[in-house]
């Protein structure tokens, strides 16, 4: 008589052997419906399709080369061209976050400023933008609604969101914030980069720089290469 | 009566009351922690609490890293030792185990008297801290959220579960955006070799995962000859452990897989790479349609929307080191706006999430110069219950402290209990009320 062990050992073995066989040939032919979705949130960021597999996975190697070739483009501030009103001129201290494409100073006592910055991208969108300009003016943000009702000026060929906020001024870095203040800014954010005008002064001041500030944003233009 | 002349289900109950099971499961326990708390060294809090704590059995106890950890390896270095075990209870067995010992013993089984009331009051807020431990596990969910000032979000992350999103990009601003979700728990297991198709009826292509790698880093194939490599990119695993040697946190490991995305007419066969720290999605062009893919962690909605208004550092007095984070924040439920105030100790908590401060940049390290936060978010529905279960063992305990103390001095115990117990809740309440 076959022992227990003989009866059933062998063709315990073969099926196990036959199951393997199978799941390894199933290692790449699974398949399996996808069954859960997500709403996005209306304050989700928006991705952006066709970014190189460089940029996306911080590729270093490509980076410095991409620095060696930035090196040989024109500055941000070679792209732009402007003309400065009178009284105003160009600060002679660097910024502390070197974060101004141009620097400038107007008033009796250089009180009041005006910068042009570029950032690449939306820069966080002009909600979050304008609110932290709210916040920096001691004001409450304002609602996805009010922010939608923001007036536009021309500039740069577009319309961009203009904002006039007064309050107590307290920039990045400020120990204490400077009252009576007012500030006055546009915002252009489009996919590839975001430029922001920003002035603040004293409130008077800024009220009479108010017409240079407009005349300030009309004349940036993109400083195009010229036909030969 | 003798234990043979019992019957069989009441050897179950004698079994599962007894005093010697309540021992071997707290003795269980104590080693549970101790070689889980050895493991977390060299394996991570998040695997160390999955393999110990949470789990039905210990699949494998790996003998080498608890030497290592108590540095025991200075005298005998034993190297890479683990035994293999699938008999071990894990600690939701033992937890389980205990519940029920805690309720034929502590419970059904305790002689009830006045003598007993104290102790079993005691018995039911542990066996209601249980019960709250398993309730946390099955359901409650936590993550972070990242604001700037000015910025408004309702959407957290989770720190541990890991998904895949398809989302088709759509040509109207306006319109709504939804993703289809891939649960890791579907895709973890695919490593080099293995793969698995994932179908929806909405994607003009069926998308396969392989090649799945728990902690790793995209690399560029400078020589051009591996054949792994996907547009110019091969997936480079990276050890888990830190500079020092330990663990890296689980949050911090970021897994990478293969995507191969098939055109569902059988025409094209795109490939990319999914990593969880990818600056952007890998998009996937069919047609005129792009869809973008990405490995992210997974997104939970909140039920209101969190504005950060203000945010702010406090230093300790002529030190570089932070004292206290805090936000200043509004919360938008619809049209209705609530100012609150977030600190480290002092969460807001709404509709059965808690909002902690747990981080913040001044934006001086990202070149913005915008100041953000990093909230932590918890949805416990047993976020209160340990808070209660040890009010009431103290309660229970008390009482069975003071019953036995009036006894001693002869005086009437349930008098001298009760009014003492007063006394304490009543100084206890005004305390509160002053700290608060």
């Amino acid at each position: 008589m076959r022992s227990f062990t003989m009866t059933y050992f062998q063709p315990s073995c073969a099926l196990l052997a036959c199951s393997l066989l199978l799941t390894s040939c199933d290692r790449l032919q699974e398949r399996e419906a996808i069954t859960e979705t997500r709403e996005l949130s209306s304050h989700a960021t928006k991705a952006f399709a066709d970014i190189p597999s460089s940029t996306r996975f911080f590729d270093d190697a490509k980076k410095e080369s991409q620095q060696q070739d930035a090196q040989k483009r024109p500055s941000f501030r070679e792209l732009l061209t402007w003309t400065l009103p009178e009284g105003w001129s160009e600060s002679t201290t660097p910024d502390p976050m070197g974060m101004r494409v141009l620097d400038l100073r107007f008033g009796p006592n250089q009180e009041g400023e005006c910068y042009i910055s570029l950032m690449p991208g939306p820069a966080g969108g002009l909600e979050a933008n304008v609110n932290r300009w709210r916040t920096q003016m001691g004001q409450p943000p304002y609602t996805a609604e009010e922010i939608a009702k923001l007036p536009t000026k021309p500039f740069f060929n577009r319309d961009a969101s203009f904002v006039a906020f007064d309050g107590d001024f307290k920039g990045f870095g400020a120990e204490a914030a400077k009252t009576g203040y007012r500030m006055l800014g546009l915002i252009h954010s489009a996919d590839q980069a975001t430029i922001f005008v920003k002035l603040t002064g004293p409130k008077a001041l800024v009220e009479q720089n108010a017409a240079a500030f407009d005349a300030f944003c009309q004349s940036i233009k993109p400083n195009l290469p010229k036909q030969e | 009566m003798s234990d043979s002349s019992k019957s069989f289900p009441a050897k179950i109950f004698a079994f599962f009351s007894s005093f010697g099971l309540a021992t071997s499961v707290l003795v269980m326990l104590l080693v549970l922690t101790f070689l889980g708390t050895l493991e977390q060294a060299e394996h991570g809090l998040v695997a160390s609490q999955a393999r110990y704590f949470e789990s039905a059995f210990i699949d494998r106890i790996d003998v080498g890293a608890c030497w290592r950890a108590l540095g025991f390896n200075v005298y005998w270095n034993i190297g890479d030792v683990s035994l293999p075990l699938y008999i071990l209870p894990g600690g939701y067995t033992l937890m389980a185990l205990l519940f029920v010992n805690l309720l034929c013993g502590g419970i059904v089984r305790i002689r009830k008297s006045p003598k007993t009331i104290g102790v079993i009051i005691s018995h039911f807020a542990i066996l209601f801290m249980i019960a709250a431990g398993a309730v946390t596990h099955h359901y409650a969910i936590e993550g972070s959220l990242n604001l700037r000032e000015g910025q408004t979000g309702d959407e957290f992350q989770s720190f541990h579960d890991r998904v895949i999103e398809i989302e088709k990009l759509q040509t109207d601003p306006k319109a709504k955006r939804s993703v289809l979700v891939i649960d890791d728990s579907k895709f973890r297991d695919l490593a080099a070799g293995k793969g698995r198709t994932f179908t929806h009826e909405s994607l003009p292509f069926d998308l396969m995962i392989t090649g799945w790698k728990k902690h790793a880093q995209p690399k560029h194939d400078a020589s051009g000859s591996r054949a792994d490599a996907v547009d110019g990119y091969f997936i480079q695993e990276v050890p888990q452990l830190d500079k020092d040697g330990a663990a890296m946190p689980d949050e911090q490991l970021a897994s990478a897989c293969i995507a191969i995305a098939k055109d569902k007419k059988g025409e094209e066969v795109h490939n990319g790479i999914l990593w969880e720290f990818a600056a952007a999605p890998w998009t996937v062009t069919v047609g005129a349609d792009k869809y973008l893919i990405s490995l992210v962690h997974r997104t939970y909605k909140l039920p209101f929307a969190v504005r950060l208004d203000e945010t702010k550092e406090e230093k300790h007095p002529g030190t570089e080191r932070a004292r206290l984070f805090s936000s200043k924040v509004t919360k938008i439920t619809g049209t209705h706006e609530e100012k609150r105030y977030i600190t480290m100790n002092e969460p807001v908590r709404s509709e059965g999430y808690a909002v902690f401060q747990s981080t913040f940049s001044s934006g001086e390290q990202e070149g913005t110069g915008v100041k953000s936060s990093g909230f932590m978010i918890v949805e416990n529905p047993a976020d209160h219950w340990p808070l209660i279960s040890c009010i009431i063992v103290a309660e229970g305990l008390l009482l069975h402290f003071l019953m036995m103390l009036a006894r001693f001095i002869k005086v009437n115990p349930w008098k001298f209990a009760f009014s003492l117990i007063a006394a304490f809740n009543a100084a206890f309440a005004l305390a509160m009320w002053k700290l608060l």
